[in-house]
């Protein structure tokens, strides 16, 4: 049989009609049967549990794993709008997927690590190929949790790979799938095992600009000061608007570029870039996803369109080269919400997408969202980015 | 120095650094502000490209239902509003319906939306009619009239523009948000780009539905042309006169069917035929007319013969009268030239074979003058007599009209309903009155059978006598039979009609009247049933007066017997017994005769209390009814016959147990009571006591309340209908009256009103009638009941009188003056009031007073209650003894001789 992929997509606004149209003409493609396993992928306007519960009707029951995004992606195909909605169909007698999922992981992200691992170990075997994850982008610390993970996991480390789940710039609610469920601060994680791998790639495009800056003070993943400075006065140097109101879209304006670690910096570049997800006025800091300490320096980074090209050049040059002649079986596409419509124009990101897929290959399945943080290992190390594509080719 | 120069060098590329670094933050504010504008810049041309579709589904449709779904799709999907509504303009109400909803997921909203209705006259509405292009209503609206429809509308936030003229625009558009969705669609604000978006959208539908209501007022309009093209072709194809058409330039374009017909000539062989050329026309002189025609005018040509074949052209020549009608277009040009033949030949022909007629009669005419003066003469006179006749005949239709008008007036002036019905017995006529006894007017009775208006049973019956009479075609009288009333009513009428025959003699029905004879029945029965109640109230009276007598011997002796029987004698309580049988038979007789005759009460003052109690106990007895009494400490005496109103208070608990055949408790009161001058109950002012009796029965419905105390009436299977009767009866008699109160469920009140007096009661009858006084002297006793005459005799002497008896009033008067003559006078005389076939007591006294002024004469009489007997003394009676009477009684009554200082004569 092998393994036979479809994707459908829908606009409707009706989460009934759009989880009927998506699924339904991503069963078409994938052909006779029920699938083995199902992605999916949608924006925050739709009625989640309606729109999940429709869709797992649709498919049989088969398992399901996804999470909300800012917008989605598909063939030939992106909508970053409150009401968009892609799935993916897989049958195969190759690879393999067990799904599970972890609640309530905002407050311990290490605890949460654990779990996880702790669910995932009995599932896991000599052919585990790698982890999807699906995780709350707005309460989640990514450097403590992967620590406990791969701790707890200890020699049966895997790849990971996934992004942040997103809820259109709201930043009040995310959600995550897990078969007929959609929940918030949790994660969703899929093993896919068998007979397959995956080709990777991952590029941010950010360029460094100004003079060095140094983090003074930080606990966490929170920051405080920058050069001795509150850290929300220090930003202000760089917008004429108020942070307080105008925080969302500002934010992916005023992005961090702190030194790549040595181990990934041959691979991933000079810099490893850093969104501020969240802030807080009355405490006077803002939340990145990972841990910083204070004394770190950073240099404020930004968007290039055209190292932005490059890299998904890059990435599709790294996939072909990984596994020359070979046409991968499906795509999962992890694209950071920063690299959307806030710096392309519609059809520039269109042609910029459809540029990568056609590098990778002509009709190849590919499904993936814009996130609030992507997932992907760089140089066998699980890292999480910001302002990325991370692409995964699974063969 | 060169430290120096490293310095200067070093602050400069410092100062270069914060220079580039300004750079840096202005670029990233720049860059920021274009990621903005690119962001705002693609939404637009979104919305654009959005509506440029929209304008290309719009401009291939003229459905407008599509044209409504467009609208509000553009609205959510296009403009990204949540839900979106079209509300669609009614032609004949105004109100606005949901004609397109879109953005409702859930069925109950859809549907509910989807059957909304705004009124024209909604207040909230008058904006826009006043000019305004929308109304908003935002989530904090003020506005009661907004919010409300935030419920209609399921939307928490919206907006309302109106599509077409302030006036009377043909379309709402209504779009906005819930709550809880808002975040993820377009606020509703008045922010220009929003304005402008609804703006442009408004506009694009607002055009499309104009375009709409002009392309299907075009279409109707060319449908119109179309049929009017369609009956104009029509017209001239099946036309029966010939025509043609031409261009302006004389070329023949059309000729129809008739003018085929009347030619002879086929339309291909006049193509190249044009009339302003046409020879034959010039050289009748027709031409001139052909091109004022032609010239626009229209034109009417005399009759020509046109001959086909000079021109060319198979066929006869035929005479014509034409008509030239130029068709202008709307700029006034000529655009065809219509020709209108018509085949005038016959009459052509016609008119010169007349005119040929009309000269051969003309030479004709002077030898028929003479003939024709004669015979104008002789239709002249005949023409006299039929004026005459006519004259005549007119008279007689006044004087017919006259008598009609005097039989209708007369008809509608009697109270009789005056009728005619046909042979079948259908009403064919019905006099006004018909509505007043009937209730129906007299159309609703024509084709009613008589039988129609009666039950069923009656029908039945009158129809039987009917069939008989119609059969022999005889007239008939006052044949009673019962109608309904159109209220239901029974109606009882009285009808008598004559047969009516055709000029043949063949039987065509009935007329006659009816007579509403109701009322007339009712007092007949009346009458029947008083008649009735008299001849029994006789009866009853002949009865008591005989049971009386008979009881008189048998008390009258039992008293004695037991006065004669040693004391201890065990016969003595048999005797007793006997007395109260007896005395119960007195009473069975006084009631007879209350009923009977109703006579004027005997009256005494009364203790009502005592009363009252002992007929109600004697009522409940053996019953499972409980009396409950309270009397008014300081109740006043009454005058009354104890006898009578102890039948009047019985009868009334009577009725009481009888109403609770469960048993209960009735209740007892009695109180004085001050009327006024006026009051309700119709009695004269003064004092008097109402005894009321309380039963705790089913009640008497208000209807039947007006009758209870008619004679006769009864709600109960058994009931003779007297026992009321009666008491009201007794109860008027004695001044008073007696009143109702119930209801269905709640038991009934019986309060007797009686005059009082402030008398004390005297001494308790019991005592006194105990009491036996002795006296002596002679008593005449005349009865013609020899028991009564013995007994009457036995007690005297026992009292220690001497007794004579005689049997009638001649005997007595006899016997008094005899002892008179003999100077041994009778100390007084008791007579019987009635004595069959010989004088009674009334004669007899005043017999005996004419002899004897100062005879002492009592009456006595088994008819207790005649009114001789209440009003003796006006009679000439010094007492009254009522039989049956006891040994007490009578001693009482010769000792009130006595105590009136008249001693009896020893």
């Amino acid at each position: 049989m092998g393994t036979s992929v479809g994707v459908g997509y829908s606009v409707h606004k009706n989460p009934e009609v759009a989880a009927k149209e998506a699924a339904l003409k991503a069963l078409e493609q994938q052909g006779p049967g029920k699938p083995d396993f199902v992605f999916v992928f949608a924006t925050v306007g739709y009625n989640q549990q309606v729109l999940i519960r429709t869709i797992r009707e649709i498919m049989s029951g088969a398992p399901l794993s996804g999470c909300s995004g800012e917008g989605i992606i598909t063939r030939g195909m992106v909508d970053e709008t409150n009401f968009s909605v892609c799935v993916m169909a897989i049958r195969s007698d190759e690879l393999k997927f067990a799904n599970i999922r972890v609640t309530e992981i905002a407050r311990e992200p290490d605890l949460a690590g654990r779990r996880l691992a702790a669910e995932l170990t009995p599932l896991l075997s000599t052919d585990s190929i790698a982890c999807f994850l699906f995780i709350d982008g707005l309460v989640f610390d990514f450097d403590p949790f992967r620590e406990a993970f791969e701790e707890e996991l200890g020699d049966k480390k895997l790849p990971l790979f996934g992004g942040l789940a997103a809820d259109n710039w709201i930043l009040r609610k995310t959600y995550q799938y897990h078969n007929d469920e959609a929940f918030s601060e949790g994660i969703s994680c899929i093993l896919m095992s068998g007979h397959g791998s995956i080709a990777s790639g991952i590029s941010h495009g950010c360029v460094p600009v100004g003079t060095k800056r140094t983090i003074t003070r930080s606990k966490g993943n929170i920051i405080y000061e920058i050069d001795g400075l509150p850290v929300l006065e220090a930003l202000k140097e760089y917008t004429d608007e108020d942070l307080k109101t105008q925080w969302n879209k500002l934010s992916l304006n005023l992005c961090l570029g702190f030194k790549t670690p040595e181990p990934i910096r041959e691979d991933y570049g000079e810099f490893v870039v850093r969104y501020m997800v969240g802030k807080d006025d009355r405490k006077g800091c803002v939340t990145i996803q990972s841990d910083v300490q204070a004394g770190t320096e950073f240099w404020m980074v930004r968007r290039d369109k055209e190292l932005i090209r490059d890299g998904l050049r890059l990435i599709s040059r790294r996939i072909k080269e990984k596994r020359k002649g070979q046409t991968p079986r499906f795509v999962l596409h992890f694209e950071c919400m920063g690299r959307g419509k806030v710096v392309f124009r519609e059809q520039e990101k269109l042609e910029l997408i459809r540029s990568l897929q056609e590098d990778v290959g002509i009709d190849i399945p590919w499904i993936g969202f814009y996130t609030y943080g992507e997932i992907g290992p760089v140089a066998q190390y699980n890292y999480i980015h910001n302002f990325t594509a991370v692409v995964a080719a699974v063969y | 120095m060169e430290k120096n120069d490293r310095n200067i060098r070093i602050a400069e590329l410092q100062q270069e650094i914060e220079a580039l670094s300004r750079q840096v933050k202005h670029l990233i504010k720049a860059e920021g502000q274009l990621y903005q504008y690119q962001e705002q810049l693609d939404a637009q041309l979104k919305e654009y490209k959005n509506l440029y579709e929209l304008n290309k589904e719009l401009n291939k449709t003229f459905d407008i239902r599509k044209i409504c779904r467009y609208a509000v799709s553009s609205a959510t999907r296009g403009l990204e509003f949540e839900r979106a509504v079209l509300l669609e303009r009614a032609a004949d109400t105004g109100a606005y319906h949901a004609c397109a909803v879109e953005g409702y997921y859930d069925e109950e909203e859809n549907s509910s939306v989807g059957a909304l209705v705004i009124e024209q006259k909604e207040p909230f509405l008058s904006p826009l009619f006043a000019g305004s292009e929308y109304l908003i209503c935002k989530t904090d609206t003020k506005n009661e009239e907004l919010a409300k429809y935030c419920t209609k509308l399921r939307m928490d936030e919206y907006f309302i523009y109106r599509l077409g003229a302030p006036s009377a625009p043909f379309a709402l558009l209504a779009v906005g948000n819930s709550t809880e969705k808002a975040p993820f669609y377009r606020e509703v604000s008045e922010s220009p780009a929003t304005l402008l978006s609804i703006g442009n959208l408004v506009g694009l539908i607002s055009s499309s539905i104009e375009k709409y209501i002009y392309s299907r007022e075009l279409e109707m309009a060319l449908e119109q042309e179309r049929l009017a093209k369609t009956k104009f072709r029509n017209l001239f194809e099946q036309a029966s006169i010939s025509m043609q058409i031409f261009s302006p330039d004389g070329r023949v374009l059309k000729v129809n069917r008739a003018w085929e017909e009347l030619w002879g000539i086929k339309p291909d062989a006049v193509r190249d035929y044009n009339i302003l050329r046409d020879r034959q026309l010039s050289a009748k002189g027709i031409m001139p007319y052909i091109e004022k025609g032609f010239a626009g005018e229209p034109v009417d040509i005399p009759a020509v013969l046109y001959d086909p074949s000079e021109t060319g052209f198979a066929g006869q020549p035929r005479w014509v009268n034409a008509f030239i009608y130029p068709v202008k277009a709307e700029d006034g040009c000529i655009h065809e030239i219509v020709l209108m033949h018509l085949d005038v030949t016959e009459k052509v022909n016609a008119e010169n074979a007349l005119r040929e007629n009309r000269e051969a009669l003309e030479q004709a005419y002077a030898g028929l003058e003479i003939k024709v003066q004669e015979r104008t003469r002789e239709l002249g006179e005949a023409n006299n007599v039929l004026r005459q006749e006519i004259i005549e005949r007119r008279r007689a239709e006044e004087a017919l009209l006259a008598s009609e008008k005097r039989i209708r007036d007369l008809i509608e002036a009697t109270s009789d309903w005056v009728w005619e019905v046909d042979n079948q017995g259908v009403y064919t006529y019905a006099s006004p009155q018909v509505s007043r006894i009937l209730g129906y007017e007299p159309e609703d009775v024509l084709g009613k059978t008589p039988f129609d208006l009666m039950p069923s049973e009656e029908a039945e019956r009158v129809a039987g006598i009917f069939r008989n009479i119609a059969a022999s075609q005889q007239p008939f009288s006052f044949l009673e039979n019962v109608n309904l009333h159109k209220n239901g009513a029974r109606v009882i009428l009285e009808t008598s009609g004559v047969p009516f025959f055709d000029a043949s003699g063949n039987f065509r029905g009935y007329r006659g009247i009816d007579r509403d004879i109701t009322e007339r029945k009712k007092a007949e029965e009346e009458l029947q049933r008083a008649q009735k109640l008299e001849s029994i109230g006789l009866l009853a009276g002949g009865i008591a007066h005989d049971f009386n007598n008979i009881l008189t011997a048998i008390k009258g002796n039992i008293e004695l017997a037991r006065i004669f029987l040693p004391p201890g004698d065990k016969a003595a309580a048999r005797l007793a017994v006997a007395e109260q049988a007896s005395a119960r038979a007195s009473d069975l007789a006084r009631q007879l005769l209350t009923f009977a005759k109703g006579g004027a009460p005997i009256t005494s003052t009364t203790d009502v209390p005592h009363l009252v109690r002992e007929s109600v106990e004697l009522a409940l007895r053996g019953t499972m009814v409980k009396g409950e009494y309270c009397f008014a400490e300081d109740l006043l005496a009454v005058e009354a016959d104890e006898s009578q109103l102890s039948q009047a208070i019985n009868n009334l608990a009577i009725n009481a147990v009888e109403a609770m055949p469960e048993g209960g408790v009735i209740t007892i009161t009695a109180v004085n009571e001050s009327l006024l001058p006026g009051n309700s109950l119709g009695l004269p002012p003064g004092e008097y006591i109402r005894i009321a009796i309380k039963d705790q029965g089913i009640g008497v419905p208000a209807e039947l309340q007006e009758r209870i105390f008619d004679p006769y009436f009864t709600t109960k299977e058994r009931g003779s209908g007297l026992g009321l009767a009666i008491t009201f009866s007794i109860v008027k008699r004695h001044g008073g009256t007696i009143t109702i109160e119930s209801a269905p469920g709640q038991g009934s009140t019986f309060s007797a009103y009686l005059p009082s007096r402030k008398e004390a009661v005297t001494a308790g009858p019991e005592a006194e009638h105990q009491e036996i006084i002795e006296g002596s002297g002679r008593i005449l006793v005349m009865d013609d009941e020899e028991e009564v005459s013995k007994v009457a005799a036995e007690m005297l002497l026992y009292l220690g009188y001497q007794v004579e008896t005689v049997k009638d009033g001649s005997e007595a008067i006899a016997a008094y003056r005899q002892a008179m003559e003999e100077g041994d006078p009778f100390a007084a005389v008791i007579v019987d009031l009635t004595v069959p076939a010989g004088m009674g007591g009334k004669e007899t006294v005043r017999r005996l007073l004419d002899m004897d002024p100062q005879a002492k004469v009592i009456i006595s009489s088994g008819y207790a209650n005649d009114p001789i007997m209440s009003e003796y003394a006006d009679f000439g009676f010094k007492e009254v003894i009522p039989k049956p009477y006891k040994l007490n009684e009578l001693s009482k009554a010769l000792r009130g001789l006595i105590a009136r200082g008249e001693a009896v004569r020893a």
